[in-house]
């Protein structure tokens, strides 16, 4: 069901720019990823991210102001809509419950074999 | 952070790739980033990651081509057939613009490669950049050779820079005997053995090798049409064969010699004794340390043995082997030189005739395309941009360019020998097929397209398209203009060429027949006469005179034979003199060049052993006005130092070309003398060939050194002026392929023009205009034209000719006639060439004119 899945790299995204709700923008989304994860991540990618999550409606953009230190160059800001949220919470939701299931068996230690 | 900005081309390339509607957003982002990896890696990597990102996002976020989601093959297709189509349909144009087309890629495409031929000399060698040929100055004069003393001092102490070095003489004509056969070979180079020659010099051997060749005493490296003619089929390698005297032993057969090295040859002799040269052509391979300078001054200052006067130079010069060709012209050269402001002279006039034949493109199409604005519209209006017409317009010059260049590679083939020939080149033929050749006129080509399609095509894609589909708007005053004013850079450029080549036929006209001071008309010469002797030079004498045709057999210097001036002194003065042309001559050589003089020499008939006679020249410079009593010091403080009393003096001839003054002049003429050097042989010109026949059967039967060297004394000279005799063929061609061309160009403004006032001479003869006003009326405007033209074109013209003239000693004065003469040629074949459709027009019924459609 397209408009409502969420992909890993999706939703990391999504999460990053809600956690930095209205100051998101392509290089602190980067960064944020690159260090929390640890993994490499290409712009290209991002931003295929990006535009597939605007499409669905799930986030927002608008244009910051022309500051000095990018040589005049506008920053395009991102920030979660409702239906972001909604879609956050429901893969968190869909998470939490499998987690539940799970828990136990996953917590004991015969699970690595 | 203002000074690391990404680099300007990988933005070009995110711009031109990205959706626009996506430019904005990630630029900004990827100059941080670069921003960041320039202060934390250096600017190699952050250029390097920035590639990288641009290219991901890039590919991820193209430009979407909805817009020009047409079918571009099928497009294509149809373009190329309507381009087809127009061509075939149009085809009288298509031919005037193929002919004009040919005729000038033709002319571009042989100059280029003459110029290019002229530029490549010596660049193949090892190492030409650092190769040096040695010249020399004795007394006033430098020579392309290095006298003996110097060039042995040179092998003896190897200079720590020189990293190989070769020498060589030249040997006149020898015979060389293989088996019982005899051949006269005048190319013949003598070098030492276990010479550097071939590490010097670049060849390709056949036979043998370069690092085995010439390594023992008695051998001899030949050309392969050499070893042909010798042996024919059978391996040259080891053959012996006896040049001149000598037994030499063949060590080696080489490619013939290309046509662009100073230094040809069909055999080169290694010889471990030099037999006595008196000096080498030497050549130096130095190493990139070297300080020329330095080297020079060392070798001027050096002790140096057997150094007598003779061979004592007086200054010394490094030539760069490739710069040889072009730049020297000493005393002696190996190979007449070039001339490189004629090379340029030449490639100038080539350029112009290119911009003629552009130009002949753009006023055609023009004109043609003036009846093709309705489709044109029509197609416009349909939807096709002016991309689609762009590449329309393009196709159409690409095929004919196409079309014509392949014409006029396949005419420069055909030409290309006679054209080397008059140029005086033995240009090689697979040199037209070189790959680089090939690339410099396929360039030629690609700008001819460009220049040529790019206008019109402009002009047809751009504007309202519904102007093209209304009633014939006039075309503006100002496109007009531009054509009226191509159209008078052509006639300029015309007349120029005509006048230019009329006063240059002129200057060589007057040198070769002009007042030279002695008749050249029917005189034999006989070169390098040493090989006869002195003896056997009266029993050739006392042979031809038994024949009634010969006049007069003379021996001395031939004028132009190569010499150089001595020093003289007048005898009770201090001042030595340096420049005066000395030689020795018998008492027939002013009757055999008809040269008169004054003084009792001229006047008795029993003549002392010794006379010394000095020109009207010589007199001048030493202020004298009576010879008698004047004695002339010849070489004074040598060994040779004569003194002598002037017993005549003889009126000035041109022993030089006209390029130089006279020079003073010394004769010492005897009965005998002791040494030949030219003969010559005066006689009735009815019985040429027989004398000719006797001439060479007396020649063998005497025995001689060497093969006879003889040929007539005025095409002797007519070599000095070569390089002019050149200038004026290439002006006369260009004059008449300019000529063509302008013709062609007329063509085009006339149909034009005529094709924009049909209505008006129609509307004209209805009410009455004669054929002749309406005549008038159509080409006034050209004879304005081309008298503008011919103003412009006298200007330049007379201020280029009057430089090029102040090269001669003697030369002409320009004639303001030839400009009035150049212009009214130019006027008369416009009128004809115009006149073919005016007249048709003029005549033509005024109903079919002004019918509609």
């Amino acid at each position: 069901m397209k408009g409502t899945n969420l992909g890993e790299f999706e939703e990391l995204v999504l999460l990053t720019i809600a956690a930095f709700n209205e100051k998101a923008y392509g290089v602190l989304i980067k960064h944020q990823i690159e260090e929390r994860t640890g993994r490499k991540v290409s712009m290209g990618a991002m931003y295929s991210a990006l535009s597939r999550l605007e499409e669905k409606d799930f986030i927002s953009s608008f244009w910051g102001e022309a500051t000095r230190e990018r040589g005049g160059k506008r920053k395009k800001f991102f920030k979660v809509e409702a239906s972001g949220r909604a879609a956050l919470i429901e893969a968190k939701k869909i998470r939490d419950d499998l987690w539940t299931l799970s828990g136990d068996l996953l917590l004991s230690p015969n699970i690595s074999k | 952070m203002s000074d690391c900005h990404p680099p300007a081309w990988i933005t070009t390339i995110l711009r031109k790739f990205c959706d626009p509607n996506f430019f904005e957003d990630v630029h900004g982002d990827l100059g941080e980033l670069y921003n960041e990896d320039y202060v934390r890696k250096g600017k190699n990597a952050a250029d390097f990651n920035y590639l990288l990102r641009v290219m991901d996002v890039a590919l991820r976020f193209k430009k979407s081509n909805k817009s020009k989601r047409i079918n571009n093959w099928a497009m294509f297709k149809s373009n190329l057939l309507f381009s087809f189509r127009y061509l075939v349909k149009q085809k009288f144009f298509t031919l005037v613009n193929v002919t004009s087309l040919v005729l000038g890629l033709t002319i571009v495409a042989l100059v280029t490669l003459y110029v290019r031929h002229e530029l490549s000399y010596d660049k193949h060698h090892h190492d030409s950049q650092n190769t040096y040929r040695l010249v020399s100055k004795r007394g006033e004069n430098w020579f392309a050779f290095l006298s003996i003393p110097y060039s042995n001092h040179l092998v003896k102490n190897r200079y720590p820079e020189v990293v190989r070095m070769a020498r060589f003489r030249r040997t006149p004509g020898r015979y060389v005997h293989f088996e019982d056969q005899v051949f006269p070979e005048d190319n013949i180079l003598i070098t030492d053995s276990k010479t550097e020659f071939f590490e010097v010099f670049k060849h390709d051997f056949l036979e043998g090798s370069a690092e085995s060749a010439l390594a023992g005493p008695n051998t001899v490296v030949i050309t392969e049409s050499t070893a042909q003619k010798y042996f024919g089929a059978e391996t040259a390698l080891g053959k012996l064969i006896q040049v001149d005297s000598i037994l030499v032993k063949v060590d080696g057969v080489i490619k013939d010699v290309p046509s662009n090295s100073h230094i040809g040859f069909d055999l080169l002799v290694g010889h471990s004794g030099w037999v006595q040269p008196t000096s080498a052509a030497t050549y130096l391979v130095l190493n990139e340390k070297a300080q020329i300078e330095d080297i020079k001054n060392r070798i001027l200052t050096a002790t140096i043995d057997e150094l007598t006067p003779p061979y004592k130079i007086s200054d010394l010069d490094f030539q760069n082997l490739p710069d040889i060709h072009l730049t020297s012209n000493l005393t002696f050269e190996l190979l007449p030189p070039g001339n490189l402001n004629y090379v340029l002279m030449v490639a100038a006039i080539a350029g112009l005739v290119l911009i003629i034949t552009i130009f002949n493109y753009v006023n055609l199409s023009i004109a043609l395309n003036n009846n093709r604005r309705r489709e044109i519209g029509t197609r416009r209006v349909l939807g096709a941009n002016g991309q689609t017409i762009t590449g329309q317009f393009m196709i159409e010059a690409t095929i004919l360019v196409l079309i014509s260049f392949l014409a006029a590679i396949l005419l420069t083939r055909i030409l290309m020998p006679s054209f080397a020939l008059s140029m005086g080149l033995n240009m090689d033929h697979d040199f037209l097929f070189s790959t680089t050749s090939l690339l410099w006129l396929a360039v030629i080509g690609l700008v001819t397209v460009m220049t040529a399609g790019f206008y019109p095509a402009m002009r047809m894609s751009k504007g309202n398209a519904l102007n093209f589909l209304r009633k014939k708007k006039a075309i503006s005053a100002v496109r007009f203009g531009i054509r009226k004013g191509l159209v008078l850079a052509q006639f300029v450029m015309l007349i120029s060429l005509l006048a230019a080549t009329l006063i240059l036929d002129e200057q060589l006209g007057f040198m070769m027949t002009g007042n030279s001071g002695f008749k050249t008309e029917g005189i034999l010469k006989v070169g390098e006469a040493w090989k006869l002797g002195p003896d056997r030079f009266q029993t050739l004498k006392t042979e031809l005179l038994k024949h009634p045709g010969v006049i007069t057999v003379a021996d001395g210097y031939a004028p132009a034979d190569a010499i150089y001036p001595l020093p003289y002194q007048l005898l009770g003065r201090e001042t030595v003199y340096e420049d005066a042309i000395i030689f020795g001559v018998d008492h027939d050589y002013f009757q055999a060049l008809s040269i008169k003089g004054r003084g009792e020499y001229f006047q008795e008939e029993e003549h002392p052993r010794v006379s010394l006679l000095v020109n009207q020249t010589m007199m001048d410079k030493l202020a004298l006005q009576d010879h008698s009593q004047q004695t002339i010091v010849t070489s004074p403080g040598q060994p040779r130092e004569r003194q002598r009393e002037i017993r005549g003096v003889f009126d000035d001839f041109n022993y030089f070309s006209m390029h130089q003054e006279i020079p003073p002049m010394i004769l010492i003429a005897r009965e005998t003398r002791g040494y030949v050097t030219s003969i010559l042989i005066k006689i009735k010109m009815e019985e040429a060939q027989d004398i000719i026949a006797s001439l060479e059967d007396t020649w063998i039967n005497l025995d001689p050194m060497g093969p006879i060297n003889h040929r007539f004394l005025d095409d002797d000279l007519q070599k000095l002026y070569e390089k002019e005799s050149q200038l004026a063929a290439m002006g006369t061609n260009l004059s008449i392929v300019a000529l063509a061309l302008a013709s062609i160009g007329l063509i085009g403004l006339t149909t034009f023009m005529l094709s924009v006032r049909i209505k008006e001479i129609g509307v004209r003869k209805v009410l009455g205009a004669k054929v002749s006003t309406l005549f008038w009326l159509l080409i006034h405007g050209f004879v304005s034209i081309i008298g503008i033209a011919t103003l412009i074109a006298s200007g330049l013209t007379w201020f280029l000719m009057e430089s090029w003239l102040n090269n001669f000693a003697y030369r002409i004065e320009i004639n303001p006639v030839l400009f009035l003469f150049a212009g009214l040629l130019t006027l008369i074949i416009a009128i004809v060439v115009i006149s073919y459709r005016t007249i048709k027009a003029a005549t033509a019924n005024p109903v079919q004119a002004l019918r509609y459609e």
